[in-house]
């Protein structure tokens, strides 16, 4: 998901930075374009100047009978110029390739031509030019001819003359053609007697007869030179460049227009999709909120649960935690069904959030059947008033549910140090056992506190010992009531301390049941016991609980044993605990049948202690009864001990079972016993256990 | 069109303030290597096929860079058709040669060069001999000189050829006076039109004209019309520079006119259609002279 949200924004990444360099570069060759196309214009422009220019010297030539031709010659090299300036420009050729053809092909050639023309007409004009200066001059030297030769001149010579030097002048002054070649035919023809006359009339007359022939041609050529031809094609291109460019500058600024607008529609995509994102991520907020709120809340009851609980008490310090538990709810629940059962705790808490609003509190629940109620401690008077409103609410209201109605009560631990929660619960867990405690504080001195931390002290000092290999067998010599011998011994666990004291292993048997770790403690001493007692030619007791039994582990080992140590069952007696925890009557048999079929013994141990039940204990293959050092301690004081063992005793015998005492610590206990009738006992009276024997 | 008029109107100043003849210039730009390579080449014999023929065979600096015979001699002693036109001040002129068939001084040596009659060499000939010539080598800096510089070279050395300083130049820049008749012999040369063609830097060397206008002329070999075909082309050639014209007759395409005096009345007769009388001729005559000037500076 992550991976393809980046690849998208680097498409977008992409597109954006393409659109803005093909809008920078587009935008730079447009602006190239413009100076290239406007430069083209120019040149196209120059050149109808300079060819405006050289119209007008030639003009000028004509006009002036007294001209420079290097103006001619100079205006058509800076015509030429600029025409090959035009023909070298790249960009008409390449942008304009039809409109540069029309240049090359067709203004090129025929300027090609008016220059031709134009040298040619050269050689005309200064002709025409200088006959007409020949017959402004002759025109000045008439009148000197008149006064001297007049006598030898025809008659009307002179106005001849005249004529066709005016209509020579009108010609050349109108460009149009007044001359008459009779009139100079007629002039030619006239003789003179006077040389110098005949000479200055063949003169003149040649003068006539080269204009004459000469001026339609010099007419022609100013026609052709002076014409628009190559203008025309000029301004034809110059017009055609013109449309050409205009189109293309109009093309050029629509896809201007058109980059612009991806950019324009570009930008608003992007604002849509971040309006988009926004609004996902608006939703995705709110969803994960309500997400965190109900994983922090508990459906039922809508309160806030133990996360919740968590999450609130972060900082705060000066604040007290009330554990509100219903008492035996689960009787509720298995009494009326789980949905009374809900809806009292849906009831509980609204009462709960009721009782408690004037001190500001917030409710949780913070387990099955806990309410906690958190509040300030600067809001509440004491812990007691607070405790006694919820409790003395309950006390003296019924809730009801539909058609139900019913007492509860409840229990409360408070605590005001952290932790608070396990404190409180601490705290909660001395009410319950409590039958007098409706509430309690929790202090150091709770007796649960000191259990617990007891409780985490064996454990610690088990499970070292364990490690260590310090969990030994003792032995205790059991002896014939009647002759006091020793005639076996009940192998027992000490705990070796690290400090080498040793220690009953009792304290530490809830422990090891609750830890796992009775197997460790079964498995040392059953062991160590059989491999030491093996050589020792004497029977023994060994503790065996329903624990073991059901423990296959245990089970592999006892037959490892019976294999190992021939015949060894037979001198083993297997000490059953009797306790309220036998509900399995089965496996014990089949572990009775199995031992005694090895050739061992069964002994009840503790007889007498709780549960016992002399129902069971007929239907078991049992030997031995030991009967509870609890009624044999006291069995010389205490008449009702005396009568329960003697019952007990009585009852062995019928059934054919053997009596075991323990628990004898002197002498008068021992006297009983035997006025008894029991068959074995064990004790300091006797012997304290033994680690070695 | 703004800009047009604005053209136009300092082009008619510049038309009513010029004169119809105007100074050569004192200094003009070239490349001192290249035309000093140029003079060499320009007296090398080597250049021709029987190397006998330089450039300066003909165009001898003795002779106003002309020569005194009627028609040019070339490459075993062959006589050309035409009068050798002067290279002084050739830079000035619109076209070379007499039928103006070169439109610069390079084609004119290369012309020249290739003519069978004047040089009669060819590109690889040309370069053989010169590449056989150390000294050559050395100036150009090259290990091979190639035709087109040898070209370039002499080219470039006649573009020094340029004669500034003349008595009329000066006195058109106002520095001396003319004498009265030099004064009188350019009135008369305006007056009979003979400004009409022969005006601007060179004097001529700017248009093409027909010899014979008003009466014909007959000898017109090698004339424009050998090269453009055109009728009215006949008998027209480019109009040759007065400059330095005393120092080179004989005079016209043909040589036909031995003196200057002679070439004076001819072309007033032929193409002015004037007879002038003696001291008309002696006027221009002295007019004429005033426009030659210093020699090139390259010549010694």
């Amino acid at each position: 998901m992550n991976k393809r949200v980046d690849n998208k924004t680097i498409i977008i990444l992409f597109i954006g930075i393409f659109l803005v360099v093909s809008l920078i570069r587009f935008n730079n060759s447009r602006k190239v374009y413009f100076a290239n196309s406007n430069l083209i214009q120019l040149k196209i422009d120059q050149i109808g100047h300079k060819e405006l220019n050289l119209n007008y010297t030639i003009l000028e030539s004509t006009i002036y009978l007294f001209n420079n031709n290097d103006k001619i010659e100079q205006a058509i090299k800076t015509l030429q110029k600029t025409i090959k300036n035009l023909k070298n420009d790249k960009n008409f050729r390449e942008n304009f390739p039809k409109i540069y053809k029309k240049f090359v092909n067709s203004y090129i050639k025929e300027m090609d031509k008016k220059i031709e023309l134009i040298y040619e007409f050269g050689a005309i004009n200064s002709a025409i030019k200088n006959s007409n200066t020949y017959l402004i001059n002759a025109l000045s030297r008439l009148p000197y001819f008149h006064e001297r030769y007049s006598s030898n001149m025809p008659h009307g010579y002179i106005r001849e003359l005249m004529k066709s030097i005016s209509n020579i002048l009108l010609s050349k002054n109108s460009l149009r053609n007044f001359i008459d070649i009779n009139d100079i035919k007629n002039l030619e023809n006239v003789k003179f007697k006077t040389k110098k006359l005949q000479e200055f009339n063949n003169i003149t007359t040649a003068h006539f007869k080269m204009i004459y022939k000469n001026f339609p041609i010099y007419q022609n050529y100013l026609k052709k030179i002076t014409d628009t031809k190559c203008m025309d094609i000029l301004s034809s291109i110059n017009s055609e460049f013109f449309t050409k460019n205009l189109k293309r500058v109009k093309d050029i600024n629509y896809v201007f227009y058109a980059i612009i607008l991806l950019v324009i529609l570009y930008t608003l995509f992007v604002i849509v999709l971040l309006a988009k994102i926004n609004k996902e991520n608006y939703k995705l907020n709110i969803a994960s909120k309500k997400l965190r709120e109900t994983i922090r809340t508990d459906m039922l009851t809508k309160l806030g649960n133990r996360q919740r609980y968590e999450e609130e008490i972060k900082g705060l310090d000066n604040i007290a935690l009330f554990i509100v538990n219903i008492d035996k709810f689960k009787h509720i629940n298995e009494y009326f069904g789980t949905d009374i059962g809900d809806s009292v705790l849906k009831k509980v808490a609204s009462i709960l959030k009721d009782i408690t609003k004037n001190y500001d509190s917030k409710i949780y629940r913070l387990g099955a059947d806990d309410f906690g109620v958190l509040v300030d401690k600067e809001n509440i008077k004491s812990f007691e008033k607070v405790s006694e409103e919820i409790i003395s609410w309950f006390e003296n209201n019924k809730i009801s549910i539909g058609k139900f109605s019913f007492r509860i009560s409840v229990s409360i631990g408070i605590s005001d140090k952290r932790p608070f929660f396990e404190k409180a619960d601490i705290a909660l867990s001395e009410v319950k056992e409590s039958i007098r405690l409706k509430y309690l504080l929790f202090t150091e001195s709770c007796k649960r506190v000191k259990n617990i931390e007891n409780n985490i002290n064996k454990t610690s000092i088990l499970y070292q010992a364990i490690k260590d290999d310090r969990i030994v067998p003792v032995y205790q010599p059991i002896v014939d009531i009647e002759t006091k011998k020793i005639v076996k011994y009940e192998v027992l666990a000490r705990v070796v301390h690290e400090d080498g004291r040793v220690e009953s292993i009792f304290p530490y048997l809830k422990i090891a049941m609750d830890n796992k770790l009775y197997f460790d403690i079964t498995k040392a001493i059953l062991i160590k016991s059989v491999s030491y007692l093996y050589d020792k030619n004497i029977d023994f007791n060994l503790n065996f609980s329903i624990e073991d039994i059901n423990d296959n582990k245990i089970m592999n080992i006892l037959k490892g044993l019976e294999e190992s140590y021939k015949d060894i069952f037979k001198r083993i007696t297997f000490e059953l605990l009797e306790s309220e925890a036998i509900e399995d009557y089965e496996a014990i048999n089949s572990f009775i049948k199995y031992v005694k079929s090895k050739g061992a013994k069964i002994a009840i141990d503790d007889f007498g202690s709780g549960y016992s039940n002399f129902e069971h204990i007929i239907k078991l293959d049992i030997d031995y009864l030991k009967i509870d050092g609890s009624l044999i301690k006291n069995i010389d004081s205490n008449s009702g001990s005396l009568k329960i063992v003697s019952l007990m005793n009585k009852f062995a015998k019928d059934t054919n079972i053997q009596t075991v005492a323990e628990f004898i610590e002197n002498e008068a206990i021992w006297q009983k016993l035997k006025e008894l009738g029991i068959n074995f006992g064990q004790g300091y009276y006797f012997s304290k256990p033994l680690e070695s024997i | 069109m703004i800009r047009f008029f604005i053209f136009m109107s300092i082009s008619i100043g510049i038309v009513c303030a010029q004169n119809l003849i105007t100074p050569i210039p004192k200094e003009i730009k070239y490349n001192k290597q290249k035309a000093k390579i140029g003079k060499m080449l320009f007296f090398d014999t080597r250049l021709s096929k029987d190397k006998k023929v330089s450039c300066a065979s003909c165009h001898k600096p003795s002779n106003g860079w002309s020569d005194n015979k009627k028609v040019s001699i070339g490459v075993f002693g062959q006589k050309d058709t035409i009068q050798t036109p002067t290279v002084l001040n050739a830079i000035f002129n619109f076209r070379e040669f007499w039928n103006g068939r070169a439109k610069d001084l390079k084609e004119q040596v290369d012309t020249t060069l290739h003519n069978n009659i004047e040089m009669d060499m060819d590109k690889n000939s040309i370069e053989k001999n010169v590449n056989s010539i150390k000294l050559y080598k050395d100036m150009f800096k090259k290990d091979y000189v190639s035709y087109k510089m040898v070209v370039d070279a002499i080219a470039e050395f006649q573009k020094t050829l340029i004669t500034p300083g003349a008595k009329f130049d000066r006195y058109i820049e106002g520095k001396v006076k003319l004498s009265k008749d030099e004064l009188n012999g350019y009135k008369t040369f305006k007056r009979l039109g003979c400004i009409t063609c022969h005006n601007g830097k060179n004097v001529g060397g700017n248009s093409f004209q027909k010899i014979g206008i008003i009466f014909k002329y007959d000898n017109c070999p090698n004339d424009r019309h050998s090269i453009t075909k055109i009728s009215i082309d006949k008998c027209v050639y480019k109009v040759p520079t007065l400059r330095n014209i005393a120092l080179t007759p004989p005079y016209f395409h043909d040589g036909s006119a031995k003196t200057l005096k002679s070439a004076i009345e001819k072309m007033a007769y032929y193409n002015l259609g004037y007879i002038i009388n003696e001291k008309e001729i002696k006027n221009i005559e002295k007019f004429l002279k005033t426009l030659t000037g210093n020699s090139p500076k390259l010549s010694e």
